[in-house]
């Protein structure tokens, strides 16, 4: 293995930390509500406006 | 190009000219602006929408810089780019689809937040309907869509602070307020503030979200003043009126187009001092 091989910077191993966790939750919770519309685009419209919501209705899944 | 459009809009607004009115356009001198300075909904309006710009700018910026610090003290956490990019799609999202979608969530009957709720043991919510909740839950959308853009800001803004100097200030031991006041503040200060003065400057216009979530209502609870004067525009088609109502709106971006150019002045003269 060559010298720059082993210099090269690596990601810290170990347990996640808590500013990793929060950071990616924070990304997470903003992307929620696009991702909810995104699983209603996907599904067929009768199912859309189904109370409570049909969070698994995929293999009806059409391209409109 | 852009200064025609602007010299009619000045023009027409010192007549009465209204598109359905079989009389062509008359010159009234100022009555138009008098009328808007008298118009009570109107400076209603006007009031309002510097409420939802402050609340929404404060918000934004306080939730912006959290966010942003987070994302720049874990530079080496995994996954960080595709993190980033889930959080900034709010931003990029067309401000149409993004009122229309909020609605769906938010409708009370089929909305699936309203299902969460009931679903918790709690009972449903008006969001969108009730005028004590109505201008709040704008507020939240707003900021929603805009909080990754001062976290964004405050990412460039971090990013431009010298690693020597930020090296010298761990070396030196100093305490992480007098790091802020005395190593990250002098350089992060302009782009922030750019930042805000843009927000500032795009949340005075909002009109989308307003339009589509609530089209002003209840009542006239969350009418801002870009819908009032869409209003005017092409409800009543009432052009003299709405001219000098965007002529008001005008000075306003001029005031902070004002200000955002003397922050710029203000940082090119500390780099050739620096």
């Amino acid at each position: 293995m060559s010298t720059a091989a082993t210099m090269k910077p690596s990601r810290r191993k170990g347990p996640i930390s808590f500013l990793t966790l929060l950071a990616w939750s924070t990304s997470i919770l903003f992307f929620l509500p696009i991702a909810w519309i995104i699983g209603t685009a996907l599904k067929p419209k009768t199912t859309v406006l189904d109370i409570p919501p049909n969070f698994y209705s995929f293999r009806h899944f059409k391209i409109y | 190009m852009n200064i025609l459009p602007t010299i009619w809009m000045l023009g027409l607004s010192f007549y009465d000219y209204t598109l359905t009115s079989s009389k062509g356009a008359t010159f009234t001198g100022f009555s138009n602006y008098l009328d808007f300075v008298k118009n009570e909904q109107l400076s209603q309006s006007v009031s309002r929408t510097f409420v939802f710009l402050i609340i929404a700018i404060i918000c934004q910026t306080f939730l912006g810089i959290l966010i942003g610090v987070l994302f720049w003290k874990n530079d080496k956490m995994p996954g960080r780019r595709f993190a980033l990019t889930l959080f900034f799609t709010p931003m990029v999202v067309t401000p149409i689809a993004t009122a229309l979608f909020w609605k769906l969530i938010l409708d009370p009957t089929f909305g699936v937040m309203n299902y969460f709720l009931t679903s918790l043991g709690l009972s449903k919510v008006d969001f969108l309907t009730d005028s004590n909740l109505a201008f709040p839950t704008l507020i939240v959308v707003d900021t929603w869509m805009w909080t990754p853009f001062m976290a964004l800001m405050t990412l460039a803004a971090l990013g431009s602070v010298p690693k020597a100097e930020l090296e010298a200030a761990s070396v030196d031991k100093l305490p992480i307020h007098r790091q802020i006041t005395t190593v990250i503040w002098p350089h992060a200060k302009f782009i922030l503030m750019l930042g805000i003065l843009l927000r500032s400057i795009d949340a005075f216009k909002t009109m989308d979200l307003t339009y589509i979530m609530t089209n002003g209502g209840p009542g006239d609870r969350t009418e801002l003043i870009a819908l009032s004067l869409y209003r005017f525009a092409f409800k009543s088609f009432k052009l003299g009126y709405a001219s000098a109502v965007s002529v008001f709106l005008l000075f306003i971006a001029i005031a902070l187009t004002a200000i955002y150019l003397h922050v710029l002045n203000a940082r090119k003269k500390a780099e050739d001092q620096g």
